[in-house]
């Protein structure tokens, strides 16, 4: 169910910057940091976004790239790990106090 | 196939003997009888291999123990350090790898542990030894 | 504390040196990330929910003044100014970068320090008693055989691609301080005839996770000598016959519980048979060695000082003062569970001003505890007060180690990749609402105790949830978190894997649900009796009855 569910949104491809770590996006032509410039694709992009996520890894600019699929109501990711991966952590950092 | 030589020396041979080949994954019963043993490790991260050589060197196997199979270089202290003589490198391996990492391999690790492990064919000799002047 | 010596320097240093040529690989292409992966873990190195984590080797839990200080150089240098302390007595960087960890390897190795087996499928940093050595009820300081472990296991070539980590765990102390029946392998020290070497109780096949379990006894009264041959035999068999085709059920609890413990005795006890054992024959003088860097019989003596004592301070002295061995002298532990904190987490600011601290109070020495605490093991009397105004003035002198508001939490969704649920926030409702509930039981002269409270952010327990008398698991159901509860759990001597209540609740009613736990407690308990006391005898229907009869009526 659920996963018949992350199909039927757009999805984006998403990684790790190999050096920093940082959460990126794929725009289309290169990886950004903004998922609001992140390429959106709708059930028939998919393929070609695997493609991308298997030769940009191969390319050892980033890691763990895979596609995360968008609530199409709320444009957030559809699942809880990847909404708190978007977000950032939920408290106040101890440096911060 | 290129082999990889507990003494450091790294070249491509057009043949290489294997003699008797073991799975990496199990302790033969009884001590084999060949001058030459190769293990074959069934992957990077099964570790069977290392205990396989090392229970061979136990059970006093005194020939040439080869270890074959998808080992990184950086896995070839761990293979001379449990008593492997050889590591078999493929082609491959050596292309992606890299020829310098593979020749290096022992330069470039920790070679002298703490304790040396019984038929080591590692070039440690033991810090705890040498602490106490052993 | 154990002091490097050159071997122990050019050791850490060559492995710093190592990771830094692995790192130059993995960056050209040499190797791919799945080939990296295990090498970058084997030195603490994971990517996790949002960025690479570097994880530090604390051995057994003990460091020195300038370790600390190094830990809040790297903290505000290569971090965002702050640490994590774990429940395997390690600390976490969450926001390193790839390209800065060799650097920080360095630095580290520098400071006697290191990253090695702080994860992957290898023998991790062996724990122990945070009060080892100085502790009133041991009978002997467990830690040279910590430290003989971890050069024994540093980097040991044969057992490095086990089936899953492996976690060892020593105690020298009746009561169990590190929850040694809940590791890979447990020991106990007992002192050795005439001062001679210790000998040990070893205990196999304890953990957490998925399937959690109270370690066997494998063997009793091991002799010194046989030490090293038993953990070496005890590991291969593991290595060998451990299973690979289900990470769930690599770890050694499973094949002994397949096996049985008889079998998988009996196949340590032939391979060791017939062995040449001369290798460890130099474990010994090793071992007095080592012991030699733990003696303390140079420390003055003290006169013992009476304290009169009120107000915070009293209580300070009441919760967060342990007996000393020596005439005149205390350990005090420094609690990271201030009210509405993060559960171990301490800013570089907070890592300086305790080096300070433990140079001027505590012979330059530190101990880390597996409740995410700091202990600075020397104090003495005399300089109690002194110390708990310096506390207070560095907002440090949280008085509840011990108490239920010195709550365990581990990172959880806010920072784990493989969280199912976050950890920290609850932490956080917790212990806000538990520390005011105990402050005025302590204004009213009342006992301010209660039961211990775990938290885990997913089923692999890192926040030591079973083990608790009050345990929190974070789950997620339908993309939703949700929070299961076991009760009855403990970490002691009498260690025990608490039970599930029942269904879950979501994190908004979680405060409500442990509130009425503990009035469950209240309202059954005999005077004094622990939490686990009483629910082991009124059983767990009543607390279920009480949980899930009347509605919460909290606000979602
Ligand atoms: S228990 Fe789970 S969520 Fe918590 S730190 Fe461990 S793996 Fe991460």
């Amino acid at each position: 169910m659920a996963k018949d569910k992350r199909l039927q949104g757009p999805s984006v491809l998403t990684a790790n910057e190999i050096m920093t770590g940082a959460i990126v996006y794929w725009t289309g032509d290169d990886w950004s940091t903004d998922i609001a410039k992140a390429e959106r694709a709708g059930p028939d992009g998919r393929a070609a976004l695997e493609e991308i996520a298997r030769s940009e890894e191969d390319g050892n600019r980033v890691v763990g790239a895979y596609l995360m699929a968008l609530d199409p109501a709320t444009n957030l990711p559809v699942l809880l790990r990847e909404r708190h991966r978007l977000a950032g952590p939920s408290i106040a950092l101890p440096s911060a106090a | 196939m290129w082999l990889l030589e507990h003494e450091g020396e790294f070249a491509r041979h057009e043949a290489i003997e294997l003699g008797l080949e073991l799975s990496g994954d199990t302790v033969p019963d009884t001590l084999p009888a060949e001058p030459v043993v190769t293990v074959r490790f069934g992957g990077y991260g099964d570790g069977r291999g290392y205990s396989v050589a090392n229970a061979l060197r136990a059970l006093g196997y005194q020939g040439r123990l080869i270890a074959a199979g998808p080992l990184v270089p950086d896995q070839a202290r761990h293979a001379f350090q449990s008593g492997f003589d050889a590591i078999a490198v493929t082609d491959e391996s050596v292309a992606r790898m890299g020829e310098a990492a593979w020749a290096n391999a022992m330069s470039l690790t920790v070679r002298e542990l703490y304790t040396p492990r019984r038929g080591s064919r590692g070039p440690e000799h033991g810090l705890w030894a040498a602490r106490h002047g052993q | 504390m154990y002091h490097y010596d050159g071997y122990d320097q050019a050791f850490v240093a060559a492995r710093a040196a190592e990771f830094r040529d692995q790192v130059n690989r993995r960056l050209a292409g040499q190797l791919t990330e799945d080939e990296f992966k295990p090498l970058r873990l084997k030195n603490g190195l994971y990517l996790q929910l949002h960025a690479y984590m570097l994880r530090i080797a604390i051995p057994y839990g003990t460091l020195s003044a300038d370790q600390m200080r190094t830990l809040g150089e790297l903290a505000d240098r290569y971090d965002r100014g702050y640490g994590h302390f774990t429940t395997r007595q390690n600390l976490q960087f969450n926001w390193t970068q790839l390209k800065d960890v060799p650097d920080m390897l360095d630095i580290l190795a520098e400071a006697g320090m290191h990253a090695i087996q702080t994860s992957g499928n290898c023998i991790r940093n062996v724990t122990t008693d945070a009060y080892a050595g100085v502790a009133g009820d041991e009978l002997i300081d467990p830690r040279p055989t910590c430290e003989l472990l971890r050069q024994w296991s540093s980097l040991h070539p044969e057992f490095a691609f086990l089936p899953r980590k492996f976690k060892i765990a020593v105690i020298g102390a009746a009561e169990d301080r590190a929850a040694m029946k809940f590791h890979d392998i447990g020991l106990t020290a007992y002192p050795g005839v005439d001062g001679g070497r210790p000998s040990y109780d070893v205990w196999v096949g304890g953990g957490q996770g998925r399937t959690p379990r109270v370690a066997q006894l494998f063997e009793a009264g091991v002799p010194f000598e046989r030490l090293l041959p038993t953990l070496d035999s005890m590991l291969r068999v593991y290595n060998l016959h451990g299973r690979r085709d289900n990470k769930y059920k690599a770890r050694i609890k499973i094949l002994v519980a397949e096996l049985g413990l008889e079998e998988y005795r009996a196949e340590v006890k032939a391979d060791m048979e017939g062995r040449d054992l001369s290798v460890f024959d130099v474990a010994g003088a090793e071992y007095d060695r080592i012991a030699a860097h733990f003696d303390i019989a140079d420390v003055p003596a003290e006169a013992d000082v009476r304290l009169e004592a009120e107000g915070d301070f009293a209580a300070w002295l009441d919760q967060n003062v342990t007996a000393h061995k020596l005439p005149g002298y205390a350990a005090v532990t420094v609690s990271f569970k201030a009210p509405g904190a993060i559960p171990g987490d301490a800013t570089g600011e907070d890592m300086r001003t305790l080096a300070a601290l433990a140079e001027r109070y505590s012979r330059a020495e530190l101990r880390v505890t597996h409740r995410q605490n700091v202990v600075l093991p020397f104090v003495r009397k005399a300089d109690l007060k002194a110390l708990f105004a310096a506390l207070v003035e560095a907002g440090l002198a949280t008085a509840n180690i011990g108490l239920t508001s010195d709550i365990i939490a581990c990172p959880g969704l806010d920072y784990c990749a493989l969280a199912t649920a976050r950890s920290i926030p609850i932490a956080q409702a917790l212990s806000a609402q538990i520390s005011a509930i105990e402050a005025d039981a302590r204004a009213k002269g009342e006992d301010p105790s209660g039961p211990t409270i775990n938290i885990s952010g997913c089923i692999n327990a890192c926040g030591h949830h079973h083990a608790a008398n009050i345990g929190i698991l974070g789950l997620n159901k339908a993309e939703k978190e949700s929070y299961q509860i076991t009760l009855g759990g403990r970490a002691d001597e009498n260690a025990a894997v608490g039970e599930i209540l029942g269904p879950g609740f979501a994190a908004e009613e979680v405060p409500a649900v442990i509130a009425r736990i503990i009035a469950t407690w209240r309202e059954h308990r005999t005077a004094n009796e622990s939490f686990v006391a009483t629910y082991e005898r009124v059983g767990k229907a009543v607390f279920k009855t009480a949980i899930y009869e009347e509605p919460l009526h909290v606000a979602a």
